[in-house]
């Protein structure tokens, strides 16, 4: 155990010092301010909510204990963090092939990277929501034993979550499986035909009746830990799931209906095959048409306005922009691995930029098509994202590739898109202002001052003189694009 | 067919390269040799215009290379793994650069199936994406990739390493044929002497950014390089 121990701390100090020497450690240290206080806000925002949760509960379900009605929604919370612990959370794997070789013990590094992945923030950002919660529960004269086993039970159940994800992060199939599940309980709850949280809620209020019921946990978490550790004993090799991903032997895929679109079909069979294959891209688009969804919290929501307010121009923008915004961003980046190859081949500087073009107009195209049943709360909200799509077509999607110009920073296909800033630079900043803002800003302005129906048609407006006028901006573009070439080349290569 | 005026690269009053009149003939077959930093794969992305010169200029069939895209129908080059796609299959990559080129599928196949011996059944069918291959298999197919579309002008950087030796002998075979008509310009780069003397016409000997040899091959070739290196 001791000897462990010294080992523990012996890779702690390797990999502490790769964290601090790392090529990317000096860089980018804005993006680096940013992330802190975004973490500064989620936090104030958990001890927040813990410290009202009590009396915002109380006052909405009178009837019941609050601890009970939090304890029923409590279960939401463990699902949806397993959620996002899915897309975000990184899975333990270790830094440097050099550990396998040197004389450690195979099952202490096993230990070290299950034990590390413990003090991940994930598991750490709720306790900000717990603790205050318990601190009010105990003014307001719970049983102190019985709270506090309460609270262990909870945070051994978020460790828990925390191996539950590393084995669902497995297989695709776990997660669409829980997705299901989840589905159809929140399906029979809310269709009244099972009441799905009460029992459930009674499940995890009974860990404050019962402090010993806390073994119940204890057991879970011993259970995930020695599965995981099993799993990663045996596939404790090179070519096998801890190190690296395991090879598939993959289709070969045509699409040969895009050989309409002549001398770029090339380029986005391509890009198509990018988006399909690599993790960052796909989960990229993935997002985009989740955020379809988006409009169902802005356009049923009367705190963002009725029929057609600045809100809604945001989310009728946002909607149908999503793909430019979250994939256009990083445009030709994601063709960073391989550019010198695109620079040196038989293709011009305009069909490369063409292709990309052509695929952000399809895009918009199809989100545009897909938000359509939105007519379905009001025309006004309709003809906002007719609007939106139009704006985005003729002035963002110019617009952005202007942006794109100064990319050149390296965009690595293989890694997560949730909370990845690689690639990121002032650009993707600036990009905001013509994308949301303006659009924001030129309707309220115009629909204060004249009305409704003017502020759309101005915004249709502006996009269709974007469109009428693509070919001349597009060709500035493309020259720009030639100079900054040789900055892009070399901005690729670094990783 | 390649006619460099001037050439000269300088990072931050470091000169890299500083080559003032040289010439390419068509049809010839150069091997650049030179220990490191001697400026070969400066001067291969010269050529490509993937860095701009500090001054001078380079033609490539009368074209300069840094105003006019249109050398890139004729040239084909393989400098090192960044000129793979590595989310393909080696066939999806071949068709690619195949329709970039103007070769429809079948035209890319027949070329391809002439190096079935050179992939050694570890390429073709094997359901893989290009960067699941190993080292050496990836340079096959950039190299094979670097013959499409019956380009004038082929660079390949340091072609020989990470191969194994069937493969470097087959390589040079491949590169002999490819010169035998005195059609297809070949520029090569190697650290491997009797490589490259072996498939070369003319050696040309870079050190630190200068041209300090340019030899015509023949039977002592290979014993003067030697004897350069050595000292």
């Amino acid at each position: 155990m001791k000897n462990q121990l010294i080992m523990f701390k012996r890779i702690l100090k390797l990999e502490w010092k790769s964290f601090f020497r790392s090529a990317n450690f000096t860089k980018g240290i804005a993006i680096k301010i940013l992330l802190a206080f975004f973490a500064l806000y989620l936090m104030g925002l958990f001890i927040f909510s813990g410290a009202f949760a009590y009396s915002v509960v109380a006052n909405a379900v009178p009837t019941v204990d609050p601890l009970l009605t939090v304890c029923r929604y409590i279960v939401i919370w463990f699902l949806a963090d397993l959620l996002i612990r899915f897309f975000a959370q990184k899975l333990p794997v270790l830094n440097s092939k050099a550990l396998m070789v040197i004389p450690i013990k195979k099952k202490t590094i096993i230990h070290y990277l299950l034990l590390k992945s413990n003090i991940s923030g994930f598991n750490i950002i709720p306790l900000f929501f717990l603790v205050p919660f318990t601190v009010v529960l105990l003014v307001k004269g719970y049983a102190v034993m019985n709270v506090l086993f309460w609270l262990l039970s909870m945070v051994i159940l978020i460790q828990v979550n925390n191996f539950i994800n590393f084995i669902i992060n497995k297989s695709n199939l776990f997660f669409y499986g829980i997705v299901g599940v989840v589905a159809i309980c929140v399906l029979v709850q809310y269709f009244g035909i099972y009441d799905v949280v009460t029992p459930v809620g009674s499940l995890y209020f009974s860990l404050y009746k019962q402090p010993f019921f806390v073994l119940v946990p204890v057991g879970l978490l011993m259970l995930f830990y020695v599965i995981n550790f099993k799993h990663f004993l045996q596939h404790f090799y090179l070519d096998d799931g801890v190190l690296s991903k395991k090879e598939k032997t993959v289709t070969s895929l045509e699409f040969s209906w895009l050989n309409r679109f002549g001398d770029v079909a090339p380029f986005l069979k391509n890009d198509i095959k990018l988006i399909w294959r690599n993790k960052r891209p796909r989960m990229t688009v993935i997002l985009s048409f989740a955020m379809l969804f988006y409009g169902l919290i802005f356009f049923t929501n009367s705190i963002y306005g009725e029929g057609g307010s600045v809100m809604h121009v945001f989310a009728a923008v946002f909607i149908t922009g999503m793909f430019i915004m979250n994939f256009g961003q990083f445009i030709p980046a994601w063709d960073s691995a391989y550019f010198n190859l695109l620079m040196s081949q038989n293709i011009s500087m305009k069909q490369y930029l063409k292709s990309k073009r052509i695929l952000l107009l399809l895009s918009v195209v199809v989100l545009t098509l897909l938000s359509l049943p939105y007519f379905y709360f009001g025309w006004e909200i309709g003809m906002l994202l007719l609007v939106g799509g139009m704006y985005n077509a003729g002035v963002n999607i110019p617009a952005l590739l202007y942006l794109c110009t100064f990319n050149k920073k390296r965009v690595d296909l293989a890694k997560s898109a949730m909370m990845n800033y690689e690639g990121m630079g002032m650009a993707q900043w600036l990009m905001m202002i013509p994308m949301i803002i303006i659009p924001m800003g030129i309707f309220g302005l115009i629909n204060y001052l004249v009305s409704f129906n003017v502020a759309v048609g101005v915004l249709f407006c502006m996009g269709t003189i974007g469109l009428i006028l693509q070919n001349y901006i597009f060709s500035k573009l493309v020259s720009l694009f030639k100079k900054r070439k040789y900055a892009m080349v070399i901005g690729f290569q670094q990783k | 067919m390649i006619v460099s005026e001037n050439i000269s690269k300088i990072y931050n009053n470091n000169t890299v390269l500083e080559i003032e009149n040289f010439e390419i003939k068509k049809g010839q077959s150069i091997g650049l040799v030179g220990n490191n930093g001697a400026g070969k794969t400066t001067f291969f992305s010269l050529l490509l215009d993937l860095i701009q010169p500090t001054t001078g200029t380079i033609k490539n069939k009368g074209i300069v290379v840094s105003e006019n895209d249109s050398w890139k129908s004729f040239t084909s080059s393989f400098i090192d793994e960044s000129f793979l796609i590595g989310y393909l299959t080696p066939e999806e990559y071949f068709y690619f650069i195949g329709e970039l080129r103007g070769q429809n599928k079948a035209d890319v196949e027949a070329l391809v199936s002439q190096f079935s011996d050179f992939f050694h059944d570890e390429i073709i069918g094997k359901k893989k994406y290009l960067r699941d291959l190993s080292k050496g298999n990836q340079k096959k197919v950039g190299i094979v990739a670097a013959l499409i579309g019956n380009p004038e002008v082929v660079i390949l950087d340091e072609p020989f390493a990470n191969l194994d030796p069937t493969t470097q002998i087959r390589l040079k075979e491949i590169i002999k044929e490819l010169t035998q008509n005195k059609a297809v310009t070949v520029l090569v780069s190697s650290h491997d002497l009797s490589h490259v003397t072996d498939v070369s016409d003319r050696i040309v000997v870079l050190e630190k950014g200068r041209i300090v040899k340019d030899l015509e091959t023949n039977a002592a070739t290979l014993t003067d390089l030697e004897m350069y290196f050595s000292n």
